[in-house]
């Protein structure tokens, strides 16, 4: 227990430095809301995931799929005589768009459907009737209908491959499942055929299996088709945003690192501040357990007050995050519609406890160093640096160890993301242990300039800095770690973004590129019209061209994006790749013997040059060579290439998704542009047709667009570190009133006090600035060579942008600037009779 | 000395660290204080008053010898026993008043009763009658720095006096007021430690402050002498 009295000296105390309690709760606030919105925004796009499955799925246990034109509709009738016991129903599943929003369109059997889900069930009587009949009718979820203010019988405008188609929307469906369903319509799967143009083809082959149905159905499938575990398949989907959401949660998690130092700060400061008080209490004969706490009931309160707070803004944030996570998964894994958050119970439980015991961690050390000297120490101020440069060593050591633990567990992480987080938070933790030894070494280094340039005050602002590294330590220790926060993930994304440009203008070799708008299935492109490439060849100025077709095929390990191409004579050089290749590399590709794997292909699947690699054709398992691995940013879930030639005959699929156009060294680009855009204006389907720096913009576009929430946490870090630094200078300069007041005493103008407090702050944003560039260095080389690399499976090199530097420099100069200017107008205008009266 | 008594130090030695010479501050001291006795320590600045104060105090550990209080070796006692037995038997009074900024007077006085684990109607009549006895019964929500430093001292008296402590250690207790009001001041502190029957210990380098005690000693290059017989 703490008595009462000491209680309310404490709560006094706070109240007395209202702003100092208010700064630390806003940075709690701050800490707590990022790692809750990233969590409730990940939760909420996974739980959407997993509900969206459960409902589609319903009590499916196994599917039959095979390649991207799916499955003739004959097997399914033919499997209903040959094993009429099993229980089967046939789907037909597409992209279509409503209002520009992605949506699923499922074609159900709803006379099959009964044993499986419940989705055409609804309580108008006519119903089935109206689906089976209507060519037109589509049913949306409750949800989606109340949404969107849709009506039943009210015309629905459909967009499916770029071309807008009329339906009906006959009923609602789902209204118990609420936001599970939003963004999948369902209809009759004759219906659905009709409007995604997939004649007699189905989808998947949807079964309730026993063990020995399994069996059974595995002896009779024919060549071409595979049976699937649904469970395993909705895994391996989920799989795909993982990383993805994993390094969501890891930066949100600096955010509350960046908290917690701010915490650290704080109580640091309280605690120093009431040293004296603690002190006299201790004198008195308060005994070291009831001081620790007293300390640490105050900070926890706080950390209370703040962590409540970030929950709620927290849970606001979350939803301004879900649409940037939901975007970005549509962009690079799968579609998802998402507009409900789920609030969670184990997320709201998990970042209070974060927030609770951040606190507890950040305050504990000050409260225990508080109650470890000796009563009559605490009032010296001496006494108070004498341990602060003690400490020093033992810092320097600890911080020495966990750089070493962070090195090793870096260079040993093999693909583990955790330990990759690990090693990174040891590099951060340990470096910041570094930074006090570091600040008296730079501290006399600049002296002598600053003497010279600023006469007595600059003296007075350098040895400042270390005459009170107690305090001035810990504040630029935390400007370190939020300085190199912003270098560190600044020189990871323009790497990524420099390797990605360099790899995009490599890749695209053609001059002009062809594809169409929009697909109407998962699992292939949308294919262009047939007789476009020999109309393009025919074209004067056109030298070749390449063509290529995106689909995805089963294999071992799950679907896998696949890319037939016909190379164009130059398109060799589009590739780049890592290490060795098998000899004769080209020669074999043409034959069909090897395939090329992309890079994170090959890292997920630990694959090598020469390693075998099944996949399903229509014809059955084939297995081929890897012959190369090459570099490929496109999509962390890789990619195989295989010739178009090889893929036609082996798939059935002459279609090409994708056309590149080769012109002649004196052809006009802009003239053949526009030619080429009049010929595929009448094609029946939109298409689209770009230079290459035009795709190369565009992809950048959107490789910006997919670091918008990597930015939008950077800033969100830089703002919990700007109150770290505003709170520990203000406390600073409250803790030196006293000193101030006997320089003004002894004749300094308020100008010469206001230039020297703020010259200190700067000379302490520079420290930081100066001691961030290596941090923020280590850090880009984890982030980009440990938790990419384990993430995604990309490689690149690390590239040091001046103009990260020196955004992070200005910001460490503002900072501190900002920070300083505060307390340094208050000194300048405290009355120093005041300030030399006040305890 | 007409009591048994109640404090004992035998052969303290302590020495502190100067660059790499060892100086010693308190070199053999030997000192027997009686109940209800006030004594004067005498010595220039630096001279191990305060030192010694400390160790008295149980919150500086000498390098050899011992302190007896009240039958207890305190060096032998652990640091949360030392703690208990400076909360319930030792009152404390500073020259810098050291008194808690964030607390009223009537708060800072009765912080002692608290930890001694008094209910709060019993400190707030203690507290009532010891404000008045230093004559500040109508300043009982002010805070410190709304208070002259006499008064601030005033108060620290009160603080070191409320939970009826066998021993009062005062450290230099008018070395911040001016005359008149250190001599009024002082006039408090032993007029209530003699009403009260309290063993008193004063550390001053001022011999008009020591005359008023029972016993004076000097210390000087880390030796205590007894100064002369008392002049009251």
């Amino acid at each position: 227990m703490v008595g009462s009295r000491l209680l309310r000296a404490g709560f006094r105390h706070q109240r007395r430095h209202s702003w100092q309690t208010l700064l630390a709760i806003l940075g709690i606030m701050l800490g707590v809301a990022i790692v809750m919105a990233v969590g409730l925004a990940n939760q909420s796009a996974s739980r959407a995931f997993e509900i969206t499955m459960e409902q589609i799925s319903g009590q499916v246990t196994h599917q039959i799929v095979a390649g991207p034109d799916g499955i003739p509709e004959s097997l399914y009738t033919s499997l209903r005589l040959t094993l009429p016991t099993i229980k089967s129903a046939p789907v037909v599943e597409g992209l279509v768009r409503v209002r520009k929003e992605q949506f699923t369109l499922l074609g159900l059997d709803p006379l099959s459907e009964q044993p499986f889900r419940n989705l055409t069930l609804s309580p108008a009587p006519d119903l089935l009737n109206r689906l089976l009949t209507q060519p037109d009718g589509v049913l949306i979820s409750a949800y989606t209908a109340r949404r969107l203010d849709l009506a039943i019988d009210k015309p629905l405008t459909l967009e499916i491959a770029g071309k807008q188609t009329d339906t009906t929307i006959i009923a609602q469906y789902g209204a118990e499942q609420g936001a599970a369903l939003d963004g999948v319509l369902v209809a009759d799967i004759a219906v659905a055929q009709t409007l995604l143009q997939t004649f007699g083809q189905l989808t998947r082959i949807d079964l309730i299996l026993t063990e020995q149905e399994v069996h059974q159905l595995q002896q009779w499938l024919p060549k071409g088709m595979r049976l699937i575990e649904t469970r395993q398949r909705t895994a391996t989907m989920a799989d795909m945003s993982k990383a993805f959401q994993t390094n969501l949660t890891a930066m949100s998690l600096l955010a509350l690192l960046v908290g917690g130092f701010l915490i650290y700060n704080t109580a640091t400061f309280s605690v120093l501040q009431r040293r004296r008080q603690f002190g006299i209490m201790r004198l008195i004969g308060a005994t070291r357990g009831e001081v620790f706490r007293l300390i640490l009931f105050e900070q926890m309160l706080i950390g209370l007050i703040g962590t409540l707070l970030g929950m709620g803004a927290g849970i606001l944030l979350a939803r301004e995050l879900l649409w940037l996570v939901t975007r970005t998964i549509n962009d690079l894994y799968y579609t998802l519609t998402v507009t409900r958050l789920d609030l969670a119970p184990g997320i709201l439980i998990t970042g209070m406890l974060l927030g609770l015991i951040t606190t507890l961690l950040a305050s504990a050390p000050p409260a225990w160093e508080a109650t470890r000297s000796r009563p009559q120490s605490v009032n010296r101020r001496s006494v108070i640096e004498r341990q602060s440069h003690r400490a020093i060593p033992w810092l320097f050591v600890t911080g020495l160890i966990m750089l070493a633990a962070g090195l090793w567990l870096a260079t040993h992480s093999d693909r583990n993301l955790l330990l990759g987080f690990t090693a990174l938070f040891c590099f951060i933790v340990g470096y910041c242990l570094l930074v006090p030894a570091f600040v008296p070494l730079l501290s006399r280094l600049l002296n002598h300039p600053i003497k010279r340039l600023f006469g007595t005050i600059g003296r007075l602002a350098t040895r400042g800095i270390e005459a009170t590294l107690s305090r001035t330590g810990p504040a630029i220790a935390a400007l370190t770690l939020a300085i190199a926060a912003t270098i560190g993930m600044g020189i990871m994304v323009d790497s990524f973004r420099a390797t990605v440009g360099q790899w995009l203008n490599q890749t695209l070799q053609g001059d002009i590129y062809i594809s169409a708008t929009d697909s109407r299935s998962k699992q292939a492109s949308a294919p262009l019209p047939e007789h476009l490439p020999e109309t393009l060849l025919k074209l004067q100025g056109v030298r070749e061209i390449s063509t290529g077709r995106h689909v995805t095929v089963e294999s071992d390990s799950g679907p896998i994006n696949l890319l037939a191409i016909g190379l164009s004579s130059t398109s060799y050089q589009g590739f780049n790749f890592k290490g060795e290749t098998l000899p004769a590399l080209w020669q074999q590709f043409a034959t069909g013997n090897l395939v090329l794997v992309s890079e994170p292909y090959a890292y997920h699947n630990q694959l090598q040059v020469g390693d075998p690699l099944t996949l399903l054709t229509p014809k059955g398992d084939q297995t081929f060579k890897v012959g190369g691995i090459f570099f490929d940013y496109g999509s962390d879930r890789g990619l195989v290439v295989l010739p178009r030639t090889f893929y036609a005959e082996r798939w059935q699929d002459s279609q090409v998704t994708t056309l590149g156009v080769y012109l002649k060294p004196d052809a006009a680009l802009d003239q053949l542009l526009s030619e080429i855009k009049s010929i595929t204006a009448q094609s029946e389907q939109p298409l689209t047709v770009r230079a290459n720096q035009e795709i190369l913009s565009h992809s950048l576009e959107i490789f910006d667009r997919t670091f918008t929430i990597t930015r939008v946490l950077r800033l969100l870090v830089i703002a919990v570190a700007f109150v770290g630094i505003l709170s520990a200078m203000l406390a600073l300069q409250l803790e030196r009133a006293k000193e101030h007041a006997i320089l003004r005493a002894t004749g300094l103008t308020p100008g010469q006090l206001f230039g020297q407090i703020t010259l200190q702050t700067l000379l302490m944003g520079v420290m930081a600035a100066l001691l961030a560039i290596p941090l923020g260095w280590l850090m880009a080389e984890i982030l980009i060579h440990v938790i990419n690399l384990s993430a995604f499976g990309w490689s690149m090199p690390s590239q040091l942008s001046p103009a990260v530097l020196l955004e992070a420099v200005l910001f460490a100069l503002i900072a501190s600037l900002l920070a300083g200017l505060y307390p340094s107008l208050r000194m300048g205008r405290t009355r120093p009779a005041l300030a030399l009266r006040e305890e | 000395m007409q009591n048994k008594p109640l404090l004992v130090v035998e052969d303290l030695y302590h020495s502190y660290q100067e660059g790499g010479d060892s100086r010693p501050i308190l070199n053999g001291i030997n000192l027997q204080v009686a109940e209800h006795e006030c004594i004067a320590l005498l010595g220039r600045s630096g001279s191990g008053k305060s030192t010694l104060l400390n160790m008295l105090a149980g919150i500086d550990t000498p390098q050899d010898g011992r302190i007896t209080i009240m039958g207890q070796n305190i060096h032998e006692l652990s640091e949360l026993d030392r703690t208990l037995l400076r909360r319930r038997h030792i009152g404390f009074v500073y020259q810098f008043f050291n008194l808690i900024p964030t607390l009223t007077i009537a708060e800072n006085v009765g912080l002692p009763l608290e930890l001694n684990g008094y209910n709060e109607r019993d400190i707030r009549k203690l507290v009532g009658l010891l404000l008045s006895d230093v004559g500040l019964g109508d300043r009982w929500n002010a805070y410190p720095d709304q208070l002259s430093g006499g008064e601030q001292q005033r108060i620290a008296i009160a603080r070191a006096l409320i939970h009826n402590p066998s021993i009062i250690l005062a450290d230099e207790p008018t070395g911040n007021l001016d005359a008149e009001t250190g001599e009024h001041t002082l006039r408090i502190l032993l007029g209530l430690s003699r009403q009260l029957k309290r063993t008193l210990i004063i550390v001053t380098h001022s011999f008009e402050v020591a005359e008023k005690a029972d016993r004076i000693f000097t210390l000087n290059d880390g030796v205590l002498n007894r100064e002369g017989e008392p002049h009251w």
